[in-house]
């Protein structure tokens, strides 16, 4: 895996050098996906959520993390994938995330975590067109795994921090209207 | 003096600078003192310009030794312009004012503008727009470390200029001397040029003024240092200083001046002294380590007398010579910066072998030694005592000793020099160890080689003494020279030790002992299902790891207690300005300012006390003193704010002696406004607290100070963010009095814990008026929805938590449930829940960035069984459900 690799474009080579390094790749059902090594903090199995009252629906709830409380964000229900019951392989993954200066913890919810593997410039691709009304953005770049492929998550655009803050204040009147009727 | 002097100094310097090198500390100090040097002469001559930019050359040396930057070169390079500068002003007697000097030594308006404007008029509003920003050589974490400081010092400022005002002593002018001065060798060290200069005008100033009469300046330079600072922390370009006096060149004629008397207090000394204040230790932490650094220079010079050519001696007894002279100068005591200079000086040519190390020499050192201890335990003596400190006279001897072997002359068997050793002949004498023709032979032998030799060691040779004895006597000497110093090493360990923290880990210990009391739970249960026969070992351990627990607990809590002093100071402060702002006379006391709150609660309080203090003063108290006067009360409005224990709480209160709040004044007001309407029945307690309502103002004209009705829609919603509330008591024509109910830490929190379903919910306490469980008969209902709950003469809304928090679909029938009537600002709702778990402390957590607005949740706390339970939000649950007319609308 450590060849060196041939310089492709220059273009190219520049967009996706900085994706090169050690990544953490986990599944949501049959796709793969993968996170850059340093944002995580550690990888911890799956235990009782508490649900927090109007928040955005993708926020499973909050867990106590050695005394510290830490949102827990499901993937599946972030990406509009369909919802299935956690099992013994679900865990949850604690990134650290960038956020005013300071790096806050928060985990993602995800089907099972698989290993983790260094991707060189050779095993790197751009983004793909999927077409539209697909979110390309989340995703930093594709990587080539002997056979399988593995999408790159950009979590600092998925778990970013003032979008998940403005989304649950425009989400909460409409809920609770709801609620109380 | 005068010219030739200057002139002379000037080519020394201008050969020195260019053979300068940047790693070579003492020759760097050595510059240092020929910078200073020139400065002090140009004082005597009235180039101002020109003396102050070698002051900054000084501290531009000084910045150099202590902390080597990175580009070296640049200084060197500014040195070297500022020697041409020198060389035009002093050797070719060309008009200061044409030449220029290098920008980094002469702030701008300094630089350009030397003409001085009328010292007395004071252009408060004339503040220009020049901005100036820190040099970006400094270590950013050496400037942090600074900035974190410095709200304490403009604190203790402020509060010296404030207890001036009443009583203009000496003490009051030193004490804001001292603070100046560190404040601008550190922010000169920085790079903070502005405020150093500030500081140094201001500095002179005071030597003729009285902090009284400086008192409104100070109190704005106070204002604009706590902005620079705050800026500086936000990485914000930084103002210019606002009042003239201390920023633009029309001080530095009276600085001039007050440098000349300056001197001559100096050389006449302080014969006054000074009160030692010491809040943050530095000096304790000075003394501590001057002697530290005295009992290893001794070590070195014993080490020297063996063997004279050891230059790592030499060189560890000049750094310690060094450092007590850099920080004592910091401190001002300017005693032992003297002679730790001149003895630096002596060590520093005989360390460049322009003079040889004798015997004579090696004495003077450890006499130099010894009275630096004995001068530094002075000090400690004054700062244990609180007696000031008075400069000690005794070193004028030694130092001109030590300037004669600077310039050569060895000294002799003259004046204190001559005394030591006859004494030791004496002590001999006594012992029977010599006899008197011996002593004074030898004193005739060192006389006549010009004290090449000790008297010891002539003693020894020359006269057969046994050297056993005379190095006895030299030992006992020298302890009962220092007789002061080794007592004083004891008296500075008991000096009050203060690590300071950062608040992050401090955060991280208490989670973690958090965490400790919850597996200490655990494990506890899990002994209790042991079996109990053969348990005894098994309980006397849990129970003394209880104990251990609860205290770790305790003592983490009360970590990050602080007493509110300091915002009670600023409150006074702030009460000052206003009454002379609306011109009444206020008698403005405060009392329990040692009260201890959490941290995060005494910087929150600060907000709500300035907007409730300027209320007191603006609206509570009478605007004219007749009116006072008819009501027999004094012409000073009195306002008090108190602060004290209350049960598990704090209470603050302020409370003045003015007209009171006007019922239905504030009720129609009210209606007017559209904040309540005329069908409401309201109480007393809620009518006054609806001065509390976003947009609600008594004011019939909005002034400067109060009137927009903004200030207390801010205090309601500070003081309930720290969960507290406010009780307002009131009597027309008497005063107002109001009450801050806080609780002692943001940390911990008294909670009932309820059960919603399979959820646990947290309610504080503080809201909970009563718990029950209702019958059919207090219940009744609007459209099947709207429910009613009646307790006693009210009929209280339903919020029934567990559709409310979306854990079920449907509402539970309130006759099986429990029912918790909470109360908020004098109303009150009833929350019904599945079942009450029980009362118990709850330490607070957020939920993080990302939950910050999670609607109806306060906050979340760990569970005995380390899940997660959340905190409910009272006020979410009130606005929800007390005016659903005004929720539809705003929806």
């Amino acid at each position: 895996m450590s060849q060196t690799a041939e310089q492709p474009s220059a273009e190219t080579n520049e967009n996706l050098e900085v994706l090169t390094g050690k990544y953490l790749t986990f599944n949501l059902g049959e796709e793969e996906y993968a996170v850059g090594i340093l944002k995580v903090r550690e990888i911890i199995g799956v235990m009782d959520i508490t649900p927090v009252p109007r928040v955005p629906q993708y926020i499973r709830g909050v867990i106590n993390l050695r005394g510290k409380i830490i949102p827990v964000v499901a993937l599946r229900s972030r990406f509009a994938m369909e919802q299935i019951e956690d099992t013994e392989l679900t865990c949850i993954i604690v990134l650290e995330l960038p956020f005013n200066g300071q790096n806050i913890p928060m985990g993602i919810l995800v089907d099972s975590v698989q290993e983790v593997f260094e991707l060189d410039l050779e095993h790197l691709a751009d983004t793909p067109a999927f077409g539209a009304g697909i979110n390309a953005e989340y995703l930093l770049g594709v990587g080539r795994l002997e056979q399988r492929v593995v999408m790159l998550l950009d979590v600092d655009r998925i778990l970013n921090v003032e979008e998940l803050n403005a989304v649950s204040q425009s989400v909460s009147p409409e809920q609770s209207s709801g609620g109380q009727a | 003096m005068g010219a030739d002097t200057i002139q002379a100094l000037v080519q020394t310097l201008s050969r020195d600078v260019k053979a300068m090198e940047t790693d070579d500390v003492q020759f760097l100090a050595n510059l240092h003192g020929q910078f200073e040097q020139l400065s002090d002469q140009l004082a005597t001559v009235s180039l101002d310009r020109t003396r102050h930019a070698t002051q900054a050359a000084c501290e531009l040396l000084e910045s150099l030794i202590l902390e080597p930057p990175d580009d070296a070169q640049h200084a060197v390079n500014t040195l070297q312009e500022l020697i041409d500068a020198l060389d035009g002003v002093i050797c070719r007697d060309v008009d200061e004012a044409q030449i220029t000097f290098p920008e980094a030594l002469l702030p701008d308006d300094l630089a350009s503008e030397p003409e001085p404007a009328p010292a007395d008029i004071e252009d408060t509003t004339d503040t220009p727009d020049v901005m100036w920003t820190l040099p970006s050589t400094v270590d950013q974490e050496v400037i942090d470390e600074f900035l974190a400081r410095q709200p304490g010092i403009l604190e203790e400022m402020e509060s010296v200029i404030l207890q001036a005002d009443q009583s203009d002593d000496r003490a009051a002018i030193d004490q804001m001397k001292r603070l100046l001065h560190t404040l601008k060798g550190e922010s000169s060290l920085l790079g903070f040029t502005a405020v150093a200069e500030a500081c140094h005008l201001a500095e002179d100033q005071l030597l003729t003024a009285s902090v009284k009469e400086l008192g409104e300046s100070l109190l704005e330079m106070k204002d604009w240092l706590a902005v620079t600072f705050d800026r500086c922390a936000q990485g914000e370009t930084l103002p210019a200083c606002p009042v003239s006096r201390f920023r633009s060149p029309d001080g530095v004629k009276t600085a001039e001046q007050n440098r000349i008397t300056r001197q001559s207090e100096v050389t006449g000394s302080d014969t006054e002294g000074r009160i030692l204040n010491d809040p943050d230790g530095l000096i304790a932490d000075f003394a501590q380590e001057a002697n530290d650094h005295l009992d290893n220079a001794e070590d070195q010079l014993l080490a020297l007398e063996a063997e004279p050519t050891n230059s790592e001696a030499i060189n560890s007894v000049f750094r310690a010579f060094h450092t007590i002279k850099g920080v004592a100068g910091f401190l001002e005591f300017n005693d032992i910066q003297t002679l730790a200079h001149q003895a630096e000086t002596l060590l520093d040519r005989i360390r460049k072998n322009t003079l040889e190390l004798s015997s004579g020499l090696m004495d003077l050192f450890f006499d130099s030694s010894d009275q630096l201890k004995k001068l530094i335990a002075n000090v400690q003596q004054c700062l244990k005592t609180g007696e000031p400190l008075c400069e000690d006279q005794q070193i004028q001897g030694l130092c001109d000793r030590l300037i004669a072997a600077i310039d050569g002359k060895v000294p002799t068997n003259n004046d204190s020099a001559g005394q030591t050793r006859s004494k030791l002949g004496d002590a001999l004498v006594e012992k029977g160890a010599a006899t008197d023709q011996q002593v004074s032979a030898s004193l005739t032998t060192q006389a006549d080689e010009r004290g090449e030799r000790r008297i010891g060691e002539i003693l020894s040779n020359d006269q057969g003494v046994a050297a056993q004895s005379v190095g006895q006597a030299l030992r006992e000497q020298r302890q009962a020279d220092a007789p002061a110093a080794t007592p004083s090493s004891g008296t500075a360990r008991q000096i009050k030790d203060i690590v300071k923290v950062d608040a992050e880990r401090l955060d991280r210990m208490v989670d973690t002992i958090g965490e400790l009391v919850i597996a200490e739970t655990m494990v506890a249960q899990v002994v209790e299902r042991l079996d109990a026969e053969n348990t005894m070992d098994e309980h006397r351990v849990m129970n003394q790891l209880g104990k251990i627990t609860r205290e770790l607990q305790e003592m983490a809590t009360s970590l990050r207690m602080v007493p509110v002093r300091s915002v009670f100071q600023r409150m006074a402060r702030l009460a000052r300005d206003v009454a002379k702002k609306v011109d009444k006379p206020i008698n403005f006391q405060i009392s329990g300012e040692e009260t201890e709150l959490d941290k995060a609660v005494v910087d929150q309080i600060a907000d709500p006390l300035i907007h409730l203090v300027r209320n007191a003063i603006d609206h509570g108290i009478e605007s004219s003193t007749e009116d006072r006067v008819q009501a027999g009360k004094d012409e000073a409005g009195q306002v008090h704010l108190r602060a004290r224990y209350q049960g598990g709480n704090v209470q603050i209160e302020i409370e003045d002696d003015g007209r009171g709040m006007n019922r239905d004044a504030i009720l129609s007001k009210a209606m007017e406004r559209g904040i309540v309407t005329a069908d409401q029945t309201l109480t007393d307690e809620q009518i006054y607290h609806l001065i509390f309502e976003p947009g609600f103002s008594m004011a019939q004209q909005v002034s400067e100070i109060s009137g927009r009705g903004v200030g207390m829609d801010v205090v309601r919603r500070n003081v309930e963010a720290m969960r507290g509330k406010i009780e307002i008591s009131t009597r027309a024509g008497q005063g107002t009095r109001l009450i801050i109910h806080l609780p002692l830490t943001m940390a911990i929190m008294e909670g009932m814990v309820l059960r919603v379903h399979h959820r646990r919910y947290i309610v504080p306490t503080l809201n909970i008026v009563r718990m029950f469980c209702p019958k059919q008969d207090d219940l009744s209902a609007a459209f099947d929805r709207y429910q009613c709950l009646t307790h006693g003469e009210d009929l209280l809304p339903i919020c029934d938590l567990g559709t409310w928090l979306g854990v079920t679909d449907k509402p539970r029938d309130p006759t099986e449930s429990v029912v918790v009537v909470v109360e908020r600002d004098g109303a009150l709702a009833a929350l019904v829940a599945d079942e009450l778990i029980g009362q118990q402390q709850v330490v607070i957590k957020t939920l993080g960035a990302t939950m910050r607005h999670a609607p109806g949740v306060a906050g979340g706390s760990i569970m005995p069984d380390g899940q997660v339970g959340l905190i409910l939000d009272i006020e979410a649950v009130f606005r929800q459900h007390t005016m659903p007319k005004q929720e539809d609308r705003a929806a």
